[in-house]
């Protein structure tokens, strides 16, 4: 595995699974290699991290959960979001791009 | 919805716990597959792919560990979980468990019983009175000695005079016999005031209470006012009884009121039935009341203080006006006055009254503490034995402070258990001593437990609990498991000098606290008074109101000579005899007698000086009664019927009144002065003719008291008289036998004589020595819980040393040198603990002793037993596993370990 990855900032793992399910239903291993791809390999997601965080979102009702079988048809949870999930996450990409906005700004300031 | 579907997680994470396990498992299970297909597409084998897969994952146990630890309420099942597990863990040792409940149980539940029964029945204020706080009582002093009773006139000024009260009432009390028109029977009568009534803030339940109008020398008629239950056991109800008529001493008075339910008057003593005007008393008893006279005394005082007035203002303004009487009046000359809040009792009383609560907290305090210390012992040696596993679980992963949860939870259950038993405990203990009534005699008393002791105890046994909980587990923080687990447990090792210290410690320790327990205990025991000085199985008495009943001198002594002739004749009587008070009388008050020369001159004030007075109980007797009660006569001879008004005064004293007047000298032929109204020889002294042995005169509780007994025949003025029956082998007489004899005999009308009440002397001794055997118990109870403690802490050390003691016999060690050795080590931690405990005890005796006035007694034997068990108890531990050790097989303790 690549070792060389940006460490996450607070916050921002569960921006990151939100946005990962914002297409399709996917499940841990799914959730996983889609934040890779879409951070271009810059945020690998271990497990021991990525679990808690299913788990918390889904106790908050952002995420559901069902069981169905995966590509290699061995059976696995999947999670999707829900319309909360879908609000948290508009709500926090706004969030995100006014700090990420700001921050520029404010970096690039001369 | 966020907040409703984290409830709905909360539920499934909490009651549905092994289904949300197995998803949890299932889940990362799938994951860890899918991800070794990943590796196996990109060219791995599958064993290699999984292996990968795996190691990737980083662990799949701390994964879930970190899972579980997000889901809601975790901390909650974590709880849970850790209590399930203390609770298995102490279920792997059910004697330890027995053995620390029950400590806890008994020191919480015998603390707070103890306590609440002191509380409710000693420092209880009056029943029935309003606003007790507000109560302020007065007894004149002549420096510092207590005179108890106030003068009327000097009263009556104090009445009149203060500013600081609302009202100051005059009050006493007397026993009377009274009779109604259907009923009859003894009864405490007070003798009250106008005030009374309104100073104590009592409403009547039916009719009126007293006031001024009733008492003076004028009122127009003789009326009483008579208690709630008195009501109903003579008249029927409250309502009945008003303008009924009730005969004291055959003095007709009619009842005009009645007092509310479980009033008893001002005197916590005496639990009065009936009040009458002071006025009417002479009328009654035919010794007026000196209303004029500044020496004669009538009463007690109590007072209430007036609205915005504190007890200050009533002292100072109480003492201006007794310092501005001392100055007016001769007779008043020198004397003070003491004021104190509350009524009930006076200072004298109540000093008396509160020697036993004092031992009772001295011996619940120490109770408690040797509960406590005893279950942190008992835990001590429990963790020492756990190291190993504590080492292990460390050593697989477990956090310190899950440790430390883990004995927390432990520690928490148990308290918990000992608390429950211990309020279960202490609520029985209660009802008990209600039930056979030992401690205290008094209706209406308010025994529910008191909170503040059960909080106090149960917070003694929680912080005890926390304390041992933490101790080991911050010695298992500071030791690294390998080590601990390296070493087996200290084995290989001499015990190392803390371990010793510990020793040494704990035998010191327990030492002093089974001494001071045995002191205080046995002061208690000894309050109870196992001796009351004479055997009381098989007596019963009668009381006889001959006086009451107005016969005449002569006609007493032919009754009493008749009754006493058929109880010698009746085959179940062995012997009989008349006394007029029989012990213990807690009721009785001393008189003051004097060596003959130092009797106060003709016409001195009552209270001349104290000082060459010798207060004493004075009891007259009827020729053989003091055989019959059992009283042991030591030297010289009983009254005889010869020792009658035409001859020479005599007096039989208590060994303890011989070494008060006479110490160091044959009492026999001395001379004693007893200047009262009410002997008939007046000044005349009389002549000490034998002693005999102490009895608690003044109540079970008392110390044995300096008695005189003088010869009926000289003083019968006296009055009723009790009849002394003594059964034959310890059997009581029947009272068909006792009725047969005191009715069918000559001159007297049936009257008081039917319904003459018989009582049990032993009956109300026994119950004191319920409580003495069940303080012994508990004593022995913290004895044997110190020797299970020590016993553990030395079998402990010994056991460590196993192994050494192997390697030593694999070298050549004779049994009996290992025993020399193990069993040597074990002499020399004792002496030591031994002596520092000695130490020890000796300084708590003293902070006991200056702590609690009342534990003026050491009971050498219960301290010498206390040492020679534990000594005996820490020899045995250290001799028993050495014994063992030395006789096993080299090889097995070795590849044991």
């Amino acid at each position: 595995m690549p070792s060389s990855h940006t460490p996450l900032l607070q916050g921002t793992l569960d921006l990151l699974i939100l946005k990962a399910l914002s297409l399709e239903p996917l499940h841990g291993l799914g959730v996983s290699r889609r934040v890779e791809q879409i951070t271009r390999g810059a945020y690998v997601v271990r497990p021991g991290s990525l679990f808690p965080a299913l788990h918390r979102l889904e106790e908050r009702g952002w995420l559901a959960a069902s069981w169905g079988d995966s590509e290699n048809k061995r059976r696995a949870k999947f999670y999707r979001l829900t319309a909360a999930g879908r609000r948290q996450l508009a709500a926090e990409t706004d969030e995100w791009r006014r700090v990420a906005g700001a921050m520029r700004a404010a970096l690039e300031a001369t | 919805m966020g907040a409703l579907s984290r409830l709905r997680a909360l539920w499934f994470n909490l009651v549905h716990r092994r289904e949300v396990d197995a998803a949890l498992d299932d889940e990362l299970r799938a994951y860890v597959d899918l991800l070794a297909a990943d590796y196996e597409r990109r060219g791995m084998s599958p064993p290699e792919a999984r292996r990968a897969a795996l190691v990737a994952s980083g662990g799949i146990e701390q994964v879930k560990e970190s899972t579980r630890d997000a889901w809601v309420g975790e901390s909650i099942a974590t709880a849970a979980r850790t209590l399930r597990h203390a609770a298995r863990s102490l279920g792997r040792s059910p004697v330890y468990v027995i053995t620390a409940v029950l400590t806890l149980a008994i020191g919480i539940g015998g603390a707070t019983a103890l306590f609440t029964i002191v509380k409710g029945s000693l420092l209880r204020p009056l029943p029935a009175v309003a606003d007790p706080d507000r109560l302020v009582s007065a007894e004149p002093v002549r420096g510092s000695t207590g005179l108890y009773d106030f003068s009327y006139a000097d009263f009556n000024d104090f009445r009149t005079s203060v500013r600081s009260l609302s009202g100051l009432a005059l009050y006493d009390g007397t026993s009377m016999a009274f009779r109604t028109a259907a009923t009859s029977g003894h009864t405490w009568v007070s003798y009250v005031t106008g005030d009374f009534f309104r100073v104590l803030g009592v409403h009547p339940s039916a009719g009126r209470l007293l006031d001024s109008a009733d008492v003076t020398p004028h009122a127009p008629a003789p009326v009483a006012v008579i208690g709630y239950e008195f009501s109903y056991s003579h008249f029927g109800t409250p309502a009945r009884a008003i303008g009924r008529t009730l005969w004291l001493d055959g003095y007709p008075l009619v009842v005009v009121g009645v007092a509310p339910p479980q009033f008893i008057g001002a005197m916590a003593t005496h639990p009065m039935q009936v009040w009458i005007p002071l006025t009417i008393l002479g009328a009654i008893s035919n010794y007026p009341m000196p209303l004029e006279s500044r020496t004669a005394v009538s009463g007690r005082v109590v007072g209430r203080l007036a609205p915005g007035a504190n007890l200050d203002d009533a002292r100072r303004e109480l003492t201006v006006i007794a310092a501005r009487l001392a100055a007016t009046y001769p007779d008043d000359r020198g004397r003070g006055v003491r004021v104190y809040r509350g009524a009930g009792m006076t200072i004298d009383e109540r000093a008396s009254a509160s020697r036993m609560p004092q031992l009772l907290a001295a011996a619940v305090s120490l109770l408690l503490v040797i509960a406590c210390a005893n279950v942190a012992n008992l835990s001590i040696v429990r963790a020492s034995a756990r190291r190993r596993e504590l080492a292990t679980r460390l050593a697989l992963g477990a956090s310190r402070a899950s440790l430390v949860g883990r004995l927390l939870a432990e520690h928490a259950l148990l308290a918990t258990g000992a608390a429950v038993c211990g309020v279960g405990l202490a609520w029985l203990l209660v009802r008990w001593s209600v039930m056979v009534d030992t401690i205290v005699d008094m209706a209406g008393v308010d025994f529910t437990l008191d909170r503040r002791v059960l909080a106090l105890a149960i917070g003694a046994a929680l912080l005890t609990m926390l304390l041992v909980s933490i101790a080991p587990a911050l010695a298992i923080g500071r030791v690294s498991p390998s080590a601990v687990l390296k070493d087996g447990g200290g084995a290989g090792h001499r015990r190392s000098r803390g371990q010793r210290a510990l020793v040494v410690v704990q035998v010191s320790a327990s030492l002093v606290l089974l001494m001071s327990s045995s002191i205080v205990f046995g002061a208690v025991r000894r309050a109870l008074a196992m001796d009351i000085g004479f055997d009381p199985r098989g007596l019963s008495t009668a009381f006889l109101s001959t006086h009451d009943e107005g016969l005449d001198s002569a006609r007493q002594v032919a009754f009493y000579r008749t009754v006493l002739a058929r109880a010698k004749s009746a085959p179940e009587i062995a012997a009989a005899g008349f006394i007029s008070t029989v012990p213990p009388a807690p009721w009785a008050e001393p008189s003051s007698v004097y060596r003959r020369g130092e009797e106060p001159p003709v016409g001195a004030p009552r209270d001349y000086d104290a000082g060459a007075a010798f207060h004493v109980y004075v009891d007259q007797v009827y020729p053989g009664a003091l055989a019959a009660i059992g009283i042991p006569m030591f030297r010289g001879r009983d009254v005889a019927l010869q020792d009658d008004d035409h001859a020479p005064p005599v007096a039989i004293v208590s060994r303890r009144m011989a070494e008060e007047l006479w110490p160091q000298e044959d009492p026999i032929g001395k001379l004693v002065v007893w200047p009262t109204n009410h002997n008939r020889f007046g000044r005349t002294p009389m002549r000490v003719i034998g002693v005999v042995g102490n009895t608690r005169y003044s109540g079970l509780t008392s110390a044995p008291a300096a008695t005189m007994y003088v010869p009926y025949a000289q003083h019968m003025d006296f009055g009723n008289l009790t009849l002394v029956l003594r059964g034959r082998r310890g059997a009581l007489v029947p009272d068909s036998v006792v009725r047969s004899i005191v009715q069918l005999t000559g001159p007297v009308e049936a009257g008081p004589m039917s319904t003459a009440q018989t009582t049990h002397i032993a009956g109300t001794v026994e119950p004191q020595q319920h409580v003495s055997a069940w303080l012994g118990a508990v004593g022995s109870i913290a004895l044997l819980l110190s020797a299970i403690g020590l016993y553990g802490v030395m079998a402990q050390g010994v056991q460590q040393r196993t192994r050494e003691l192997a390697v030593r016999a694999a070298l050549g060690a004779t049994p009996r040198t290992l025993l020399r050795l193990t069993l040597g080590d074990g002499v020399r931690l004792t002496l030591a603990g031994v002596t520092f405990g000695v130490l020890g005890a000796v300084f708590s005796m003293r902070v006991l002793r200056s702590m609690f006035t009342a534990l003026d007694f050491i009971d050498p034997r219960a301290c010498g037993a206390a040492v020679v068990v534990l000594a005996a108890v820490t020899v045995a531990a250290s001799y028993l596993p050495a014994r063992r050790a030395s006789r096993i097989a080299v090889m097995d303790i070795l590849r044991n370990d």
